[in-house]
């Protein structure tokens, strides 16, 4: 869709033609075209060469523009255009490409300047090379480009580009069309010889004055193939020229033009679909905000609400529970309960009286009460033998403790007739 | 690309708002969960509250008050014969009209051999120091009787 839409000046043999869908026109000057388009012109005068420099692959077009001007090609100053540059050895450079007087090619440069719209300009090898690219092969093969009494001839891989060369006949008669086929296969297998190289396939581009497909002589070892055709209309005639199908496979950042210029030309060619990405996006980002619009009214009744539950929560949390005096009323009955569960004197007396032995005497006993236990200390003697004495002593305590008093000390000292004891009980109240 | 622009604007804004929300409702949810535990923990006062004044009517209502019992401090500290300490010990302890507080008591059996050791000294000024009294045991004895007011 985006190939169809595309305009094209081709300018072949000093002739102007437009290209638009599959309409040719013969125009008169590239400002009969409106809107962006691509230039392709076999720029007469131009020519095309594959040559093997002595010098660096960054000083390769100045060297190449001294041969040419040394061997008097060209006796002005001269422009070269490089299609392809590989480097060959330390100081060897192999190099494809156009040349063509500086004053022609600044009248190309200020054509495309002064044009309104954005204009690429492609030299016809350019379509040619990348035609060649485009089939990537593995093994040589040639391409012909046949037009008038001209045949542009250019031989490479997907790699390298041996030789590019315009063979040109005296006119277009079937007598000098056929010493121009000639010509072609001269050349090929000139190249094959110099380059121990064998071209494969000779792929034939037509153009609508190319006339019929030539007789490949059947000695030739090369297979001849003529390019996938289109058909167009020009002059209300219908032709099937292949060499269309070979501008086809252009793309656009081979082509000669300023990076402005080529940034303007994309991008007008871009923007109807950028606008369309930019709307798209905008929608998307519109139906985003109602949805979080949407989704914010949610959460803000959320939050009222929340807003609503903490006050009233907050309210009830500030209320002070009223505080009553029960500290002293409390207190009393606490000791009112203590006194109530606190063994009297009598009874602990009756516990330990109960619990002597009849040779066990009591000197002394203490018994110091506070709010939650009581201590008693019971000091006093035996007399008895050590055997009797102790069991009394081991009875007395064993049966105090049945009845809840716990030991906190207890010492026995015996003179054997005689016995002393030492006894602190504790009872919790 | 205006168009683009201004939905941009509007939904970066209705974005912004909406995680500002979001956040604001976490800290509300948090604020509420914290004030439910503080009103959960003030319910549990308000409740133990409720007992303790129960709990203070009734103790008011039984009379329960220290303002309304007498107390008389018992602090003996004499020699008694078994009989006598008997006696004494029978009556302190509660009984339905009165409470017994025990504090203290000391109670010393040998009494016999220290008089003896006592005969040699001078006699004591005072009258009614428990050496000059006769008896079993010396008896100490600490506390007090608390009586309901009518």
């Amino acid at each position: 869709m985006l190939k169809d839409s595309k305009k094209y000046a081709i300018e072949i043999d000093g002739i102007l033609y437009y290209l638009s869908g599959n309409k040719l026109e013969q125009i008169v000057e590239l400002n009969d075209i409106e809107g962006d388009k691509w230039f392709i012109s076999d720029m007469q005068e131009a020519i095309t060469r594959t040559m093997t420099i002595e010098a660096p692959v960054k000083y390769a077009e100045i060297m190449v523009r001294k041969k040419l001007q040394e061997s008097g090609e060209f006796a002005e100053p001269v422009s070269i255009i490089t299609h392809w540059k590989k480097k060959k050895g330390k100081n060897t450079t192999d190099i494809f490409f156009t040349a063509l007087p500086t004053r022609l090619f600044y009248r190309y440069s200020e054509q495309i300047r002064e044009h309104e719209d954005s204009v690429i300009l492609f030299p016809l090898f350019t379509v040619l090379y990348h035609a060649l690219k485009h089939m990537r092969p593995r093994n040589p093969v040639a391409i012909v480009f046949q037009h008038s009494r001209f045949a542009d001839l250019i031989i490479g891989t997907k790699k390298r580009v041996y030789y590019a060369n315009r063979c040109v006949a005296f006119d277009t008669s079937e007598e000098q069309i056929s010493s121009l086929w000639d010509m072609v296969r001269t050349d090929i297998k000139t190249i094959e010889s110099e380059n121990r190289i064998k071209v494969e396939r000779v792929l034939f581009l037509n153009w609508i004055d190319s006339g019929m497909e030539p007789a490949w002589g059947e000695d030739m070892e090369n297979k001849f193939y003529s390019f996938e055709e289109e058909a167009i209309v020009f002059n209300e005639k219908e032709y099937h020229l292949s060499f269309l199908r070979s501008i086809r496979m252009l793309s656009g950042v081979k082509g000669i033009a300023s990076r402005t210029e080529k940034t303007l030309y994309y991008t007008q060619k871009w923007a109807p679909y950028i606008n369309a990405l930019f709307l798209l996006t905008g929608l998307l980002l519109l139906g985003g905000f109602f949805w979080y619009n949407q989704k914010l009214d949610l959460l803000q009744k959320d939050l009222i609400a929340l807003e609503g539950k903490k006050a009233s929560i907050q309210m009830r949390v500030k209320q002070e529970i009223p505080q009553i005096d029960y500290k002293d009323t409390f207190s009393f009955v606490k000791d009112l309960a203590s006194y109530q569960r606190a063994p009297s004197y009598k009874k602990v007396v009756n516990d330990i009286s109960a619990a002597l032995s009849s040779d066990m005497k009591v000197d002394i006993l203490k018994m110091d009460y506070s709010r939650n236990d009581m201590m008693i200390e019971i000091f006093g003697k035996v007399k008895a033998p050590f055997g009797m004495a102790y069991k009394g002593y081991q009875i007395f305590i064993k049966t105090l403790t049945q009845k809840g008093y716990i030991v906190k000390e207890s010492r026995f000292n015996t003179e054997i007739s005689n016995s002393e004891f030492f006894i602190t009980f504790t009872k919790r109240i | 690309m205006i168009f683009f622009f201004i939905a941009a604007h509007f939904f970066l804004t209705a974005y912004n708002k909406y995680i500002l929300s979001q956040e604001k409702i976490k800290v509300l949810n948090r604020q509420v969960q914290l004030l439910i535990k503080q009103q959960r923990e003030l319910e549990r006062k308000e409740r133990i509250m409720v007992r303790v004044n129960r709990f203070i009517n009734r103790a008011r209502s039984l009379g329960l008050e220290k303002d309304r019992w007498a107390y008389y401090d018992v602090n003996i500290q004499e020699p008694v014969s078994f009989q006598e300490a008997e006696k004494i010990l029978t009556q302190t302890a509660n009984s339905s009209s009165y409470y017994f507080k025990p504090v203290t008591l000391h109670v010393k059996t040998k009494i016999e051999s220290d008089k003896k050791s006592k005969q040699n000294k001078p006699p004591s000024t005072s009258a009614d120091s428990p050496e000059t009294k006769e008896g079993d045991i010396l008896l100490t004895l600490r506390g007090g009787f608390l009586v309901k007011q009518r």
